[in-house]
C-alpha cells in the first residue's frame, strides 16, 4: 500500500498518526507547499504578540516524520491530482503514484479586491511567513489597520495592540465576528477592546490603500483617510482546490466528503479546511475550517485509508478566544432566522450566555466571561441530545456533568464510549 | 489503564477529596494552613458535583482535548496513557475547555493555564482515592474493548 498525503498541518499529521496506528510498514509520502513543518496556524497571533517563540509554534516535534517513517517533501507544490492514473504530478513534472490519497491541502485567505492591495506593508495573515513579515517590521509600525472583523483579523489586531501598535479595525458589518457572535456578545468584546485602545469602526469599508511603494494609509468609504504603516487583510478563508484540475472530484464550497471522509472517487480521501462535511448544527453540508475538526477528520480519513471502517458524525463551527482576560466561546448557529429556533439568553455585567435550540437540541451557544464547562454544551450539540427538560440547568452556574447522568442514560446509545459507561457503573472493589 | 471510578451511593459530600487535591496537587506548600493563604488560591482538580458525584478527568481513550490543543500542551503519557497538561507551553487559549465532554478542565485566569486532573501520575496513588473516608473513590482497571472508534491510538502528544 502506498499512501500519499497532500498537506502537512493538523489534518495531515493526524492522518499519519492514524495510519501508523494500524499500518507501520507501508510507505507514506507527504507533500506540503510550505517549508516549515508542524507549526500551529492558530497560534501565529501569539507569536506576533511575543507570547510564544517561533519554536513554541510547533505542535509536534521535528522528528515526527522520521519517527513515523514518513517521506516528507516540504516546500513542494502539487500541481495536479490525476485520478485516472492514481498519481499526483508536481510542478517540476515528476509524478508519484498512490494507492490511497489524502487531500488535506487546507485553505487560503480570500483576497480582497481593493486598489493598492499589492503595496508593501499589506499582508494577509495565514502562514508563518506572513507572521514573520509583521514581526520583522513591528518596531517601525505606529498604526495598523485591520480590514475585516473576522477571527484572524481580530486576533492579529489584538496581538499588534499588545506590542504597542495603535490598531484600527475596519468592519463592514454592524459588529465584529459576525459569523460567530450575536450583537450582545460582540458588543461586549468590542467594549473590552475599545477600553484597551483598539479603535473599531463598524459599518465601514476601505475603498483604497494609498502610498507610493509602501502603505501610507487607507481611505474609507466615507472619505476619511487613516494613516498607517501596515494593513492586515482578514476577510476569511477559502479551500485550496486549484490543483484538482480534473472535475472528477466533486467540489461545492470544499471537496465533498462522505461519512468515511472519502471523496466521490475511490481511494481518494479529504480532511481539514479543504473538506466539506455534514454540519451537525445546520444539518447541511458545509466547510468548518477549524483546528479540532481538522484533527478529527484527519484521524477518521487515516483510519479508513488503512482499512478500518470508521464513521465521521459531522462537524460544526466552534471557537475559543480570550482578549484581555475576557474569555469567549462560541459554537454552531448563533444568529437565528426563522421560527424553527428557540433561544435563551442571560446577561450580567461581565458575562453572557446564550443557547440556541432546534427541536429541543442545542444547535448553537455563546459564552462570554464564564466559559468553564463549555465542553458539556459542545458534547450535547455533537451528540444531538434532546435537552428540553434541562434548559434552565444548562443556562445556570450549576451546570455540571454529574447532574446530566440521567440524560446520558436515557440516550445511552449515543454515549457508548467507555469513558461515559464507566460513570454509571459501580466500582467492583467498592461493592465488595 | 487504571482510572478512578466513583460509587455515588458511598459519597457523603464531605469534600475531603477536593480539599486534599487542592493541598497536595494544587498548592505550593502542601500544608493546609499554608495552602489556604496562598495567592493565587490553589485549584483542586476534582469536583464534587450534583449531590454526591466526585468527578475527575476521565482520561478519554481518544481525547478531544488533545485533538483541540493547538500546540501539543495537552499530552498523553505514553507509558500510562494518562492525559496531562504540560504547563510551560500552555497559552491559555481554552480550546480544551471548549471540547471537554465532562467540563473538568478549569480555565484558570490566575495561573494562566488549563488546570485538570492527571490522576496524580507522578505519585504512587491518587490522593483523592487515598483520603476518601467512605471508599466512594476507587482506582480500577479500565475495561478492555470498545473505545471511540473501536481502538485507541498510542501516542505521546
Amino acid at each position: 500500500m502506498r499512501y500519499i498525503i497532500i498537506g502537512g498541518s493538523a489534518a495531515g499529521v493526524s492522518a499519519v498518526e492514524a495510519i501508523r496506528s494500524i499500518d507501520q510498514i507501508s510507505p507514506i509520502e507527504l507533500f506540503s507547499s510550505e517549508g516549515t513543518p508542524f507549526y500551529s496556524r492558530v497560534l501565529l497571533s501569539y507569536y506576533i504578540a511575543g507570547i510564544i517563540t517561533k519554536e513554541e509554534l510547533h505542535f509536534r516535534p521535528l522528528e515526527f516524520f522520521s519517527e513515523n517513517k514518513v517521506k516528507a517533501h516540504l516546500g513542494q507544490r502539487v500541481e495536479k491530482v490525476l485520478p485516472e492514473s492514481k498519481s499526483i504530478r508536481m510542478e517540476d513534472g515528476r509524478e508519484y503514484p498512490f494507492d490511497r490519497l489524502l487531500i488535506a491541502s487546507g485553505s487560503s485567505p480570500k483576497i480582497m479586491d481593493v486598489p493598492g492591495k499589492d503595496k508593501k506593508g499589506v499582508v494577509v495573515m495565514r502562514n508563518i511567513d506572513h507572521a514573520q513579515e509583521i514581526v520583522n517590521h513591528v518596531e517601525e509600525i505606529k498604526t495598523a489597520c485591520v480590514l475585516g472583523g473576522g477571527l484572524i483579523g481580530l486576533r492579529t489586531g489584538y496581538a499588534l495592540s499588545l506590542r504597542g501598535v495603535k490598531v484600527k479595525i475596519i468592519v463592514k458589518s454592524s459588529h465584529v465576528l459576525s459569523q460567530m457572535l450575536d450583537k450582545e456578545s460582540a458588543e461586549m468584546i468590542q467594549g473590552t477592546m475599545r477600553q484597551h485602545g483598539i479603535d473599531i469602526r463598524t459599518g465601514r469599508d476601505a475603498v483604497e490603500i494609498v502610498g507610493k511603494e509602501s502603505v501610507e494609509g487607507i481611505i474609507l468609504d466615507d472619505g476619511e483617510r487613516i494613516n498607517c504603516q501596515l494593513v492586515v487583510i482578514g476577510k476569511g478563508v477559502q479551500p485550496n482546490v486549484d490543483f484538482l484540475s480534473s472535475n472528477q472530484i466533486k467540489v461545492n464550497e470544499g471537496i465533498v466528503a462522505d461519512k468515511t471522509m472519502r471523496t466521490n472517487l475511490p481511494d481518494i480521501y479529504v480532511a481539514g479546511d479543504v473538506a466539506e462535511t455534514y454540519d451537525l448544527s445546520t444539518g447541511k453540508m458545509g466547510v468548518n475550517a477549524i483546528w479540532p475538526c481538522a484533527f478529527e477528520q484527519g484521524r477518521v480519513a487515516g483510519l479508513n485509508m488503512a482499512g478500518k471502517k470508521v464513521k465521521y458524525d459531522g462537524s460544526f463551527r466552534m471557537n475559543s478566544l480570550d482578549f484581555y482576560g475576557m474569555p469567549l466561546i462560541s459554537m454552531g448557529i448563533t444568529r437565528i432566522d426563522g421560527n424553527q429556533f428557540q433561544q435563551v439568553q442571560r446577561k450580567t455585567e461581565n458575562t453572557y450566555r446564550k443557547l440556541v435550540l432546534r427541536d429541543g437540541c442545542i444547535v448553537g451557544a455563546i459564552l462570554v466571561g464564564q466559559v468553564q464547562k463549555a465542553g458539556i454544551l459542545t458534547t450535547l450539540l455533537k451528540k444531538r441530545v434532546n435537552v428540553s427538560d434541562y434548559v434552565p440547568f444548562l443556562m445556570g452556574n450549576r451546570i455540571n456533568f454529574a447532574d446530566l447522568l440521567p440524560l446520558m442514560k436515557k440516550n445511552k446509545e449515543r454515549f457508548a464510549e467507555v469513558e461515559y459507561r464507566e460513570l454509571s457503573q459501580r466500582p467492583l472493589v467498592s461493592r465488595r | 489503564m487504571k482510572v478512578i471510578k466513583v460509587d455515588p451511593d458511598k459519597c457523603t459530600q464531605c469534600h475531603t477529596c477536593d480539599l486534599w487535591c487542592g493541598i497536595e496537587i494544587g498548592s505550593e506548600r502542601k500544608e493546609l494552613n499554608d495552602a489556604i493563604h496562598e495567592k493565587p488560591q490553589p485549584v483542586p482538580r476534582v469536583y464534587v458535583e450534583g449531590s454526591n458525584f466526585p468527578l475527575h478527568c476521565r482520561h478519554c481513550e481518544v481525547a478531544p482535548c488533545i485533538d483541540a490543543c493547538p500546540n501539543g500542551t495537552m499530552r498523553r503519557d505514553p507509558t500510562t496513557g494518562l492525559v496531562y497538561v504540560y504547563e510551560p507551553t500552555c497559552i491559555a487559549c481554552w480550546m480544551c475547555v471548549m471540547v471537554c465532554p465532562f467540563g473538568i478542565i478549569a480555565p484558570s485566569a490566575s495561573f494562566h493555564t488549563a488546570v485538570k486532573c492527571d490522576r496524580c501520575r507522578n505519585m504512587e496513588y491518587p490522593i483523592c482515592v487515598d483520603v476518601c473516608p467512605t471508599k466512594a473513590l476507587v482506582l480500577e482497571e479500565r475495561e478492555e474493548g470498545a473505545t471511540w472508534y473501536g481502538y485507541a491510538p498510542k501516542r505521546s502528544y
